[in-house]
């Protein structure tokens, strides 16, 4: 039976609201950004303009934090991506003493909010000289994100058949050289997940870069952003098109990151991950 | 070009012993089944020969060498998988060239090698797809073409022909069993058919439980099986056993069933008889059984339940007392439920099995 035309019309009506719902702060974001005066609200601008974004350049550093960003989210991606597949490889393929304790473990860890360790985490930076230094922030962020990537990508290396590897051996290769050329290979979509999700764990991560950097010329984007729209106690006006401006370019990385692992990422992170 | 010795071969895992003490000639050149069914050993005794098992103890010798603590990268065996393990992210051309590439070979030999064993299984064609274009016939070939491109001493097929469907089997059986015998390379391959065993194997280790059962060529198992599991496993319809008490008085000799006695005085004679008293399972395949129309004074009648006709043949299931048998009949009558027969068998194929052990009762020499 098909439903009745009143009940469409209320079914798209509550669509309409939703999506009106969702879409509006980025409606703001694309008006405000090309507004030179642009305020909390949405208003269309008169003279659509792009000097916000060069006021960003000169005025407020935003390549020097751009290049932070940069730098921190892409060694972070590649350390973990190193680290998680030899980690998660092992949990996968061998029987390891006490498996499934760390499995769990893994996921104890996952589970903490970050926010009970700052503390720590901070005296343990201060103590090894690791404030205000890229490998500091790379470090921390890449175990932030460790617990959860390995088990995501033992997911993946679960669903790759034993036989592939067995195959290898008989075919003349040692262990490693059968992970690297055949293995992983295969779970490179898995590895891509994992690349894709710690280089925006790290990209977006605000709260102890907080912590860890004061120096002006190592901040990373989302320190710049917490910083302009802060109004310090009312003594700043905010300025909402900067402010809209950094927010924009914030977003183009993690659009086209979300563009190039769309397909991988809803595996890894519905279908991929299988218990211990 | 190599023969295989497992010597008291046993593998546990954890408590359960999947292979117990199994001993094993293959001589070289020779194509043989290991048959069982699932659970019996059959494929962790072949991961032992690989390498991709350490057995729990004994030891596996090729050519006379001990190769038990070799890895399987150095042991120069070429496995076929269950499910082939084509590699998915490499073309069919490179996943034929794989093995070649670990030794140091110019390209234009790899090239030349891949392209003569393309040839041979036909599948020039194909080189060029990825594995997940193939069917499952013509992955299999590429299985093959990537085990005897490097020309190792020994082939181990993980039940080849599982996954394909009944007809592209029966055709693949015979072109397995002429690709060995071509090639002339030592091959052992496990299934649990045992129509695939008796059809494409020289020699067939039937195998239950972790135990060899009996090795022996394809039609002596058929014909002498060494034991009831055998003698039911090994065959369609498998084997029919009537049992029961072994009588004797004034020279004759009874199998005394339920329902039933059968007259056992000619095969006795030929044949080393267990103790007085003691029982008999008597085995008695489907076509050494004949059905003639029912006279007056016949002993042994017996009462269709049903018939299966089968084209060639007819599988008439019938009632003797209460046991009920299996006998393959030609097809130019199909006999109707409860029509009645006598029941004789072939004196000649007869098999006497202990039940209690299960062993074969010897014939006299």
């Amino acid at each position: 039976m098909r439903p009745r035309f009143g009940l469409i019309l209320i079914i798209y009506i509550a669509f309409a609201v939703i999506i009106l719902f969702f879409v509006t702060p980025f409606l703001w974001l694309f008006l405000a950004a090309v507004d030179p005066q642009a305020k909390a609200f949405i208003h269309v601008p008169e003279r659509p303009t792009l000097e916000n974004f060069r006021l960003l350049f000169s005025d407020f550093g935003f390549g020097t934090a751009l290049g932070n960003s940069f730098l921190v989210a892409t060694s972070t991606m590649f350390l973990t991506v190193v680290v998680v597949a030899f980690a998660s490889y092992t949990l996968s393929r061998w029987d390891v003493r006490g498996k499934g304790g760390l499995m769990y473990g893994l996921l104890l860890l996952q589970t903490m909010p970050l926010s009970a360790t700052m503390v720590p985490i901070y005296g343990l930076a201060r103590t090894l000289g690791l404030r205000n230094s890229y490998l500091g922030l790379v470090l921390i962020h890449a175990t932030i994100e460790l617990p959860f990537l390995i088990w995501v990508m033992k997911g993946f290396f679960d669903s790759v058949p034993r036989a592939l590897e067995e195959a290898a051996w008989m075919d003349g290769r040692s262990r490693a050289r059968s992970l690297l050329e055949i293995v992983l290979p295969v779970a490179a979509p898995g590895l891509a997940v994992v690349a894709g999700l710690s280089f925006l764990a790290a990209w977006s991560e605000v709260l102890l870069v907080l912590i860890l950097v004061d120096n002006e010329n190592m901040k990373t984007v989302p320190l710049k952003f917490y910083e302009t729209f802060r109004t310090q106690g009312g003594y700043v006006e905010v300025r909402y098109e900067v402010v809209a401006a950094m927010a924009l370019l914030y977003l183009v990385p993690v659009l086209l990151l979300f563009l190039l692992t769309r397909r991988y990422l809803v595996r890894g992170i519905f279908g991929g991950t299988r218990g211990a | 070009m190599a023969n295989v010795v497992l010597d008291h071969l046993s593998k546990q895992f954890g408590k359960v012993s999947a292979v117990d003490n199994l001993s094993l000639v293959i001589p070289d050149r020779a194509f043989v089944a290991i048959l069982g069914p699932s659970g019996c050993g059959k494929t962790t005794a072949m991961r032992c020969i690989a390498g991709l098992e350490q057995p729990s103890s004994g030891e596996i010798l090729i050519d006379g060498h001990p190769i038990t603590r070799v890895e399987p990268q150095q042991r120069d065996i070429a496995m076929v998988f269950q499910n082939y393990a084509l590699y998915p992210h490499f073309s069919v051309y490179q996943n034929i060239a794989y093995p070649l590439r670990k030794r140091r070979l110019g390209k234009l030999e790899i090239d030349e090698r891949v392209q003569r064993v393309a040839r041979f299984l036909q599948i020039e064609q194909l080189l060029d797809r990825r594995p997940k274009q193939l069917s499952g016939g013509e992955q299999q070939r590429v299985a093959l073409g990537r085990a005897i491109v490097r020309e190792p001493r020994v082939f181990l097929m993980d039940e080849p022909l599982s996954n394909l469907d009944a007809k592209l089997r029966m055709y693949m059986r015979a072109e397995l069993k002429g690709l060995q015998q071509e090639l002339g390379v030592t091959t052992i391959f496990v299934t649990h058919d045992q129509a695939e065993a008796m059809t494409m194997a020289d020699l067939i280790a039937v195998m239950s439980r972790g135990r060899l059962q009996q090795l022996d060529a394809p039609q002596a198992i058929y014909l002498r099986p060494a034991n009831l599991f055998v003698a039911g496993f090994v065959g369609s319809p498998p084997m029919n056993i009537l049992s029961g008490a072994l009588e004797r008085s004034d020279g004759q000799v009874w199998l005394a069933g339920d329902g039933y006695s059968i007259d056992l005085a000619a095969w006795a004679a030929r044949h080393r008889l267990p103790a007085d008293g003691s029982g008999l399972a008597l085995g008695v395949r489907p076509e050494h059984i004949a059905l003639n129309a029912p006279q007056a004074g016949d002993a042994l009648i017996g009462e269709v339940f049903v018939s299966e006709p089968l084209g060639s043949e007819v599988i008439v299931n019938i009632k003797l007392g209460a046991a009920m048998l299996k006998v393959r009949t030609a097809p130019d009558r199909i006999p109707g439920r409860g029509e009645r027969f006598t029941v004789r068998f072939d004196l000649q194929h007869l098999h006497g099995f202990d039940p209690a052990s299960g062993e074969r009762i010897p014939e006299l020499q």
